[in-house]
């Protein structure tokens, strides 16, 4: 690749690394899984640089990689996730927003839900991506999406992490 | 405090951008993206030359071999039911061109709907996917330019007749996975699929012609035995430059309904033009995607409407045309910069006469 291909994409990176690893974190509730998602789907991305910057969407073929890399994590060494409400994030007591709580108890309801209605729900709510764009990165149907959007929220409503952990 | 709707749970989820992130890791980045460009080299490598290989040694091998024609591909797909000591779950099974794959439903750790690629073992979890007895209800997903279609069926279907581009027809039974009765067939993305018939014993339930995207078949609508199928039309919804890009968006109407394609990077359909009709409105859009660059949305007018103004917030306004697609309804499409919004709509007759007014839209 040439000197202005390696700046464009020093620029790509750099413009969506953060939102990136966040989406990761919402997939995984884990920072470190999340940036090592983040940099394997750069790393592809740069492989394929001059393919990725003609496409009509070049941030959907990352995040597409990072939420199709993590299912392929589950896959490959057969993890089984560990579904509870205490996330490893403790809130701190001298936070005087609540943000670290409200982090917690959004992280531990989202591991709650299975991992398909999670990324929905962060594709769908956080990045503001409309139905037919998350079913594109999801690889499943537009109705696909409207079900488990559906679901996810009726799980959200009751759940106890939200209840419990966001109360202020 | 508990998510009570969309808006509220949108809200909850801004604390993900509160979370601190170390700064982008370029160089490990580039370095790994180029060991992987080099992998892929090696391989591609690889398979050239064992096709220059074979490109030697086969002439030689089989001395009558003629002039090759042109190269057009040939795929030879099977599906079949699944018999004794078949995997749990499976659905269907065949091949492509020698190739083996199979369709399985199963219930999958952290996934409650969607499909998972082993290779050519393809696992899905269909969620609540149901279908009235008379019915056939498929969801598609595609890996590795194969689409794999996997059907809901009804109680009365006793078997559906899909028939491929290249005259393969396919027959498919339902086969009971939990209680339910499911079919399923896989077929090159590059094949169209024609045409599928549903039948109960000898009796023909109904046929749909589905929309061929670039991600596969979409079945959308289904007809009656006999019921005339409307006729394809394709119409140029909405074209332009933005940013230096050049962009158009089409709708493509027929027996399948109508799909749009350029909004957004997958295709969008409807069972019919009727369901894009706006709703009180002479104007309403019915899907958009925000992208890297630009916001597109792809709209429907009432049939008095024959352009419609934007008034964005950098100060401009935007004229488009709507266009006539079916029946008379109409669609556009437009694209606007990232960043600007539409402040507000008013839509014009043919002779400029102002027929309606509203605010703007926003995509999400």
């Amino acid at each position: 690749m040439d000197a202005a291909g390696d700046a464009e994409f020093s620029d790509f990176m750099h413009g969506r690394w953060a939102q990136l690893v966040r989406l990761g974190y919402g997939l995984t509730g884990d920072l470190q899984t999340a940036e090592d998602l983040a940099q394997t789907a750069f790393a592809r991305a740069y492989a394929s640089w001059p393919r990725v910057r003609r496409a009509a969407d070049p941030d959907a073929y990352v995040r597409k990689i990072v939420v199709n890399a993590n299912l392929n994590r589950f896959r490959k060494r057969r993890v089984i996730e560990d579904l509870t409400a205490a996330v490893p994030e403790v809130a701190h007591s001298g936070d005087p927003t609540g943000r670290h709580e409200d982090r917690a108890a959004l992280i531990a309801a989202l591991l709650q839900l299975p991992y398909g209605q999670r990324a929905v729900v962060v594709l769908r709510y956080w990045l503001d991506m409309t139905e037919a764009e998350v079913a594109a990165v999801m690889g499943c149907s537009v109705g696909n999406v409207k079900s488990q959007s559906s679901r996810a929220l009726a799980k959200l409503r009751d759940s106890t992490a939200l209840i419990d952990g966001g109360a202020r | 405090m508990s998510i009570k709707d969309e808006q509220e749970i949108k809200e909850r989820l801004n604390v993900l951008g509160t979370v601190e992130v170390s700064p982008p890791p370029y160089l490990t980045a580039v370095r790994r993206g180029k060991s992987v460009r080099l992998r892929r080299r090696a391989f591609a490598a690889a398979g050239v030359a064992a096709v220059v290989l074979l490109g030697v040694l086969v002439p030689r091998l089989v001395p009558h071999v003629g002039q090759p024609g042109p190269v057009t591909p040939r795929y030879d797909v099977t599906v079949h039911q699944p018999g004794p000591g078949s995997p749990s779950g499976q659905v269907a099974w065949g091949t492509i061109n020698g190739k083996r794959w199979q369709l399985r439903v199963v219930a999958q750790q952290g996934i409650s709907n969607g499909c998972t690629f082993f290779g050519q073992d393809v696992q899905c979890v269909p969620g609540e996917a149901s279908a009235s007895p008379d019915q056939v209800s498929f969801i598609y997903a595609m890996s590795g330019g194969t689409q794999f279609q996997l059907a809901a069926v009804g109680a009365d279907v006793t078997k559906v007749a899909v028939t491929l581009g290249n005259g393969t027809e396919l027959t498919l039974r339902p086969t009971v996975v939990d209680g339910k009765r499911w079919m399923g067939f896989a077929a090159p993305t590059r094949l169209a699929v024609s045409r599928a018939v549903s039948f109960a014993g000898t009796r023909e339930l109904g046929y749909a012609i589905p929309y061929n995207g670039a991600s596969g078949a979409q079945f959308i609508a289904w007809l009656r035995p006999g019921q005339q199928a409307a006729a394809r039309a394709s119409y140029r919804i909405g074209s332009g430059t933005l940013a230096g890009k050049h962009w158009s968006a089409s709708a493509y109407v027929g027996p399948w309904g109508v799909c749009v394609e350029g909004v957004g990077a997958a295709s969008w359909c409807a069972g019919s033009a009727a369901d894009i009709q706006p709703n009180g409105a002479p104007t309403s859009y019915f899907t958009c995607s925000p992208g890297t660059q630009a916001v597109s949305f792809a709209a429907a007018a009432e049939s008095s409407v024959a352009t419609v103004r934007f008034r964005l917030s950098d100060g401009t306004s935007l004229s488009v045309r709507a266009v006539s697609i079916a029946g008379g309804d109409k669609a556009y499409a437009f694209a606007v910069a990232n960043g600007v919004r539409l402040r507000s709509w008013t839509a014009f007759d043919a002779a400029g006469k102002q027929v309606g007014t509203g605010s703007g839209w926003k995509c999400g």
